[in-house]
C-alpha cells in the first residue's frame, strides 16, 4: 500500500485526503440508514458520499494522465535503447493512480448508491 | 506558477476556453448549491442533475482537444525521419495531454456538488417526509 501511494505521486495524497473524509461519512451514513427516523439525513450523506467517490475516481484518472505525461516527456529525451523500459516503468507508476482511485472511490460511490437504493426501498415498503 | 503557464502554452489554444468553462462551472456549482440551500422550495434535485450533466463537458472537451492535437501531429510525423518519430510523438503526446488533465480537474467541483445536491433533493421529496 505504501509503495502504491509512493509511486502514485501527488494525486495519491489528495485521494487519501478524500478517503480520510469519506470513511467517517460512510460510517455515519450506514448508522443513520439503520436507524428508523434518520432516513433524510442519510440520503443527504449518501449524495455527499457519491460525490466524493466520483471525485476520487476523477482524481485517479487525472493522476494517471499526469503520470503518462511525465513518462512521455522523459521518453522524448531518452536514448532509443532506454525508451521501452522507461515507458513501461512510467505506465506502471501512472496506473497506481487508477488503482488507488478505484480502491477508494469505488467503495464510496457504491455505498452512496446502495444507501440511496435502500432509502427508496424502505419508503416503498412503508407506503 | 511557471509550470501552469507552461502547461497552457503546451496545451494549445483550446486550453483557454477549457479553463473558462471549468471556472464557470465551478462558480455555477457553488451558486446553485447556495441557492438550493437557501430556497424554501426544492430546486436541489434539478440543480444536481444539471450539474452532473454539465460535469461531463470539461473531460469530453479535454479528450477531444487531445485527440485533435494528436491527429495533426500524426499527419506531420509522416514527414519526419524514422529515428526522430518516437521522440517527436512522445513529446507531442505529453503536451497534448495537458487538456485532458485540465478537463478532469474542471469536472471535480460540479461532480461533488452535483451528487451532494442530488442527495439533498431526494431527501426533501415528499415521499421521504415523515
Amino acid at each position: 500500500m505504501t509503495e502504491l501511494v509512493h509511486s502514485a505521486g501527488v494525486t495519491a495524497y489528495l485521494i487519501l485526503l478524500i478517503a480520510g473524509l469519506g470513511v467517517p461519512i460512510a460510517i455515519a451514513t450506514v448508522v443513520l440508514t439503520l436507524r428508523p427516523k434518520t432516513l433524510r439525513v442519510s440520503l443527504i450523506l449518501a449524495g455527499v458520499l457519491l460525490g466524493l467517490g466520483g471525485a476520487t475516481l476523477l482524481l485517479g484518472a487525472q493522476g494517471r494522465v499526469l503520470g503518462r505525461m511525465a513518462s512521455y516527456r522523459a521518453v522524448a529525451q531518452a536514448p532509443d535503447e532506454a525508451r521501452e523500459a522507461l515507458l513501461a516503468e512510467g505506465f506502471e507508476e501512472s496506473s497506481a493512480n487508477t488503482t488507488l482511485g478505484g480502491m477508494v472511490g469505488g467503495p464510496l460511490a457504491l455505498l452512496g448508491a446502495a444507501v440511496l437504493a435502500a432509502g427508496f426501498a424502505r419508503r416503498q415498503g412503508a407506503s | 506558477m511557471n509550470s501552469l503557464a507552461q502547461s497552457f502554452n503546451e496545451g494549445g489554444p483550446l486550453m483557454y476556453p477549457l479553463a473558462l468553462v471549468a471556472c464557470a462551472l465551478a462558480v455555477t456549482a457553488l451558486t446553485l448549491t447556495i441557492l438550493a440551500l437557501a430556497s424554501k422550495k426544492n430546486p436541489a434535485l434539478p440543480f444536481g442533475v444539471a450539474l452532473l450533466i454539465a460535469a461531463i463537458i470539461p473531460p469530453a472537451v479535454g479528450l477531444l482537444a487531445e485527440r485533435m492535437s494528436m491527429a495533426s501531429v500524426e499527419k506531420a510525423i509522416v514527414q519526419v525521419s524514422a529515428s526522430d518519430r518516437a521522440a517527436l510523438f512522445a513529446a507531442a503526446k505529453s503536451e497534448a495531454m495537458n487538456t485532458t488533465v485540465l478537463g478532469f480537474g474542471g469536472a471535480l467541483c460540479p461532480t461533488v456538488l452535483g451528487f451532494a445536491l442530488l442527495g439533498l433533493g431526494l431527501s426533501k421529496l415528499e415521499r421521504f417526509k415523515r
